[in-house]
């Protein structure tokens, strides 16, 4: 049986940030914005972190249409028994971690870029 | 015999708290008021002007509203009104002007003009004339549109610079009003009167031919040219007075738009820039589409050397379970083959070898074999999952496109900011307005273009009714009947009088230009401190250029030399004008250095024979205007300060 | 007539009877004076100047008529 998560969502202290990012014009949606937060979070080095009560934003058929990205991340992470569960908690600590560089950088393309 | 002025009394008038007089002597001399600025020389002036007219003058030629002429103080202690009497000689008699500005019945605190009436009425010789007789005498005394060469202020020498050029409304206006003084409107007017008592008398004729029946055909053909004549001309008339409206509403507008120059060029620069802004709009949201592409693929670019990372992780595992599958699969294959030889190299495999191999090599189980066959082939299945994600593109790429992007960002926000600092600077304009007047501008040329093409086609109908006219006469003139012969004696006289008015008109024009341009020249030559100036040559327009004595003239000239110019005018215009009358000069020396001063100082008295000069010491020097006018100073006058908004006139004089 | 207006008439009157003269000889110079002077009166309505100078004109015709 997969216990795996069935939706992603979003920390409340996180929504903003993440609509923040998505404001700056760069990307095309929050959807975007999100997969690249969690990806933002893997390159620098996170593995797993710990959010509890998120708001459900997207199934996972919006998320990972193929399962690709579910090969990916078990690929990456061997031991996930749970990637979609890994997806999420990687993606609000990439938005958090991005959140707080732009806290004291402030510039975007700075905070993303220079820092990988 | 001239207009001479004899007392000015003020009452209230400007600065000119009180009652007050200045005495004017009446031998010829020059009356000198000295006045520091602000101190209500112009408004002496100005109390002439409305004792005249009825007009005050602001800052430039706007007229000044009366409500704001009455003195200060008074005002402010509940005092309102203002009046203004002249005491003048002229052709003998002697006038009192009076005129005042009463506060109407009911007002208390006044605001605008419509809370003052205006009194005024003119004593002859110490009867009191009738309003209309009142304004028949002054209109001949001094009228208005040439008070400006007797009421002489230098501050207002654009008016002068006027002259020069025909093309503006003020210049023709202008040299018209010379004219007018210089006598050309007798003869203007009776051409006017000869040229429509000669088209009364063709009409006269073309009747009496119509009455007899040998000319009765001339005579209807004739009687039909000169009513469609009569139209025409109308139409002419009605034409050139559009034309003129037209012209002087284009003056005003030019006028306007002149001053809104500065403003039109900044709305073009903003109108400008927004277009600029558009495109730039434009090609941010195209940019921005780009960048949206390239980042939703962009965590993949994050994540290609991690997955690199793992994938080569990943074969080499794949590698060694290959590996080790493949040994188990031989050892296998031995077992089950004992004694044959080695497959690999065809030899026998010795027993000791065999036991060698089964201690060494690690048998896999069934079951082991299994698991290890799924290990490998879920292996194979990650590998190809990340292959997908191994060559997502570079972070170069990526830093080029939002580069990019910013620069579009940084030159629109730089456009933006030019154009709300364009903004502030337009903040009180009136767009409207002045999109408004451009337009006007623009419709009135185009009406001037119709209406004189309108001219120009009715002139041509004009022309060849002349022609048909003059054919058809000639045929009559040919028969003879009594009444008929009378009639064309009569016209012939009245054509060859209005030829001969007509050409006169152009003659005297151009003997009066000459003799004001060598009258202004013998002037100018005297007030000049350039010995190589040889004169003043006039245009068309009584307009003024100075000669050089190699013959050429000196088309631009100072503030300063302006003044000698206008002067010299004025100077000729009274030795030919049945006008004469007293020069009153407002800071007359302003812009001149002292020899020019001195010369004019000592020029003025055989200019005219009464001078009033409103001056400040600096400008002339009391000592300096003693020296030069000696015997001809009649009368020295001083502006005294008793506050900021009361003048008082002193005598300096005995 | 004041003083000046008698001399600008003059000025006026000279210079139409040296153009009579030169070129409108056959034209009468009391006639063309008269109609001057009719003219130099300012306060005149059009109206009376063209009565003033047709009179002068017919009463110059009919004495020649005689």
């Amino acid at each position: 049986m997969n216990f795996d998560k069935k939706t992603i969502g979003i920390a409340a202290s996180n929504a903003s940030i993440l609509a923040n990012i998505a404001s700056t014009g760069r990307f095309a949606s929050e959807l975007d914005a999100a997969k690249f937060a969690m990806a933002y979070a893997i390159k620098g080095g996170a593995t797993f972190g710990s959010f509890d009560s998120v708001d459900t934003k997207w199934n996972v058929g919006s998320f990972d249409p193929d399962g690709s990205m579910r090969a990916l991340l078990e690929a990456l992470f061997p031991d996930a028994a749970e990637p979609y569960r890994l997806a999420e908690s990687l993606m609000n600590e990439g938005i958090r971690r991005i959140g707080e560089t732009l806290g004291h950088n402030g510039d975007f393309y700075e905070a993303i870029f220079s820092s990988t | 015999m001239m207009l001479q002025i004899k007392a000015l009394h003020l009452e209230n008038f400007g600065p000119f708290k009180g009652k007050q007089v200045i005495k004017f002597s009446l031998e010829d001399g020059v009356t000198i008021i000295y006045g520091e600025n602000m101190r209500g020389k112009t408004s002496l002036l100005n109390a002439i002007r409305f004792v005249f007219f009825g007009k005050v003058i602001g800052r430039g030629t706007k007229s000044m509203p009366l409500h704001k002429v009455g003195n200060w103080e008074e005002a402010s202690a509940g005092r309102h009104g203002f009046m203004v009497r002249l005491d003048f000689d002229d052709g003998g008699h002697n006038y009192e002007l009076t005129r005042r500005c009463v506060l109407k019945n009911g007002v208390s605190s006044p605001s605008s003009d419509d809370d003052y009436g205006i009194e005024h009425y003119l004593k002859k010789d110490g009867d009191v004339l009738g309003p209309q007789q009142a304004q028949a005498e002054l209109k001949r005394i001094l009228p208005e549109q040439i008070s400006r060469f007797f009421l002489f202020d230098g501050e207002l020498l654009q008016e002068y610079e006027d002259l020069l050029s025909n093309e503006t409304d003020m210049g023709r206006r202008i040299s018209e009003a010379i004219e007018r003084i210089l006598g050309v409107p007798i003869l203007t007017s009776a051409r006017a009167t000869l040229h429509h008592l000669k088209e009364k008398s063709e009409h006269r004729e073309a009747t009496a031919a119509q009455g007899d029946q040998k000319t009765r055909e001339f005579g209807n053909q004739l009687a039909d040219l000169h009513a469609q004549r009569t139209e025409l001309g109308k139409e002419i008339e009605r034409l050139e007075g559009d034309l003129d409206k037209a012209r002087s509403q284009k003056a005003s507008l030019e006028e306007a738009m002149k001053k809104k120059e500065r403003v039109a060029a900044l709305l073009e620069k903003r109108d400008t820039i927004d277009k600029l802004l558009k495109q730039i709009e434009l090609k941010r949201i195209a940019k921005e589409a780009e960048v949206q592409r390239a980042m939703s693929n962009a965590w993949c670019t994050l994540l290609s050397e991690p997955v690199r990372a793992v994938g080569k992780s990943l074969r080499e595992r794949e590698s060694e379970l290959q590996t080790e599958l493949m040994r188990a699969d031989v050892l296998k294959s031995l077992q089950v083959n004992a004694g044959a030889p080695c497959p690999a190299c065809m030899q026998e495999v010795s027993l000791e070898a065999q036991e060698r191999l089964q201690a060494s090599l690690h048998c896999l189980s069934g079951t082991e074999r299994a698991k290890k066959d799924v290990e490998l082939s879920n292996l194979r299945r990650k590998i190809a999952a990340l292959q997908q994600y191994e060559d997502s593109g570079h972070e170069g790429v990526l830093k080029i496109l939002w580069d990019g992007l910013e620069e579009i960002l940084i030159d629109y926000s730089a456009k933006r900011s030019e154009r709300d600092e364009i903004d502030k600077q337009l903040e009180n304009v009136d767009e409207e307005a002045l999109r408004k007047t451009k337009f006007d501008f623009e419709s009135v040329i185009r009406q001037i273009d119709v209406i004189e093409k309108g001219i120009a086609k009715t002139r041509a109908a004009l022309d060849e009714n002349n022609a048909d006219t003059e054919a058809i006469q000639k045929r009559l003139n040919k028969l003879s009947t009594g009444t008929v012969d009378s009639e064309r004696k009569r016209r012939q006289l009245f054509s060859e009088l209005h030829s001969l008015f007509k050409e006169a008109v152009g003659a005297y024009r151009e003997q009066l230009r000459k003799r004001v341009e060598a009258d202004a020249s013998t002037h100018f030559k005297a007030l000049t401190t350039e010995p190589e100036y040889a004169g003043l040559q006039i245009n068309g327009s009584y307009g003024l250029t100075i000669l050089h004595r190699d013959g050429s003239l000196i088309p631009v000239r100072s503030a300063g030399a302006e003044h000698v110019v206008a002067l010299c005018l004025m100077g000729a215009l009274q030795n030919n004008a049945p006008l004469r009358g007293p020069i009153v000069i407002d800071s007359p020396f302003g812009r001149l250095d002292r020899n020019h001063t001195r010369n004019i100082v000592r020029a003025l008295p055989t200019m005219t024979k009464q001078v009033v000069l409103l001056v400040y010491d600096d400008e002339l020097p009391p000592d300096l205007a003693r020296s030069e006018l000696k015997g001809k100073l009649r009368g020295e006058w001083m502006l005294e300060r008793v506050s900021a908004r009361h003048t008082n006139l002193a005598s300096l004089k005995a | 007539m004041t003083a000046n207006e008698e001399s600008q008439f003059q000025a006026l009157l000279e210079t139409v009877e040296r153009l009579r003269s030169e070129r409108f000889s056959s034209l009468d110079a009391a006639l063309v004076k008269e109609i001057l002077w009719v003219h130099s009166n300012n306060a005149a309505e059009p109206a009376d100047l063209s009565r003033g100078v047709e009179m002068a004109v017919d009463r110059f015709l009919n004495v020649e008529g005689e």
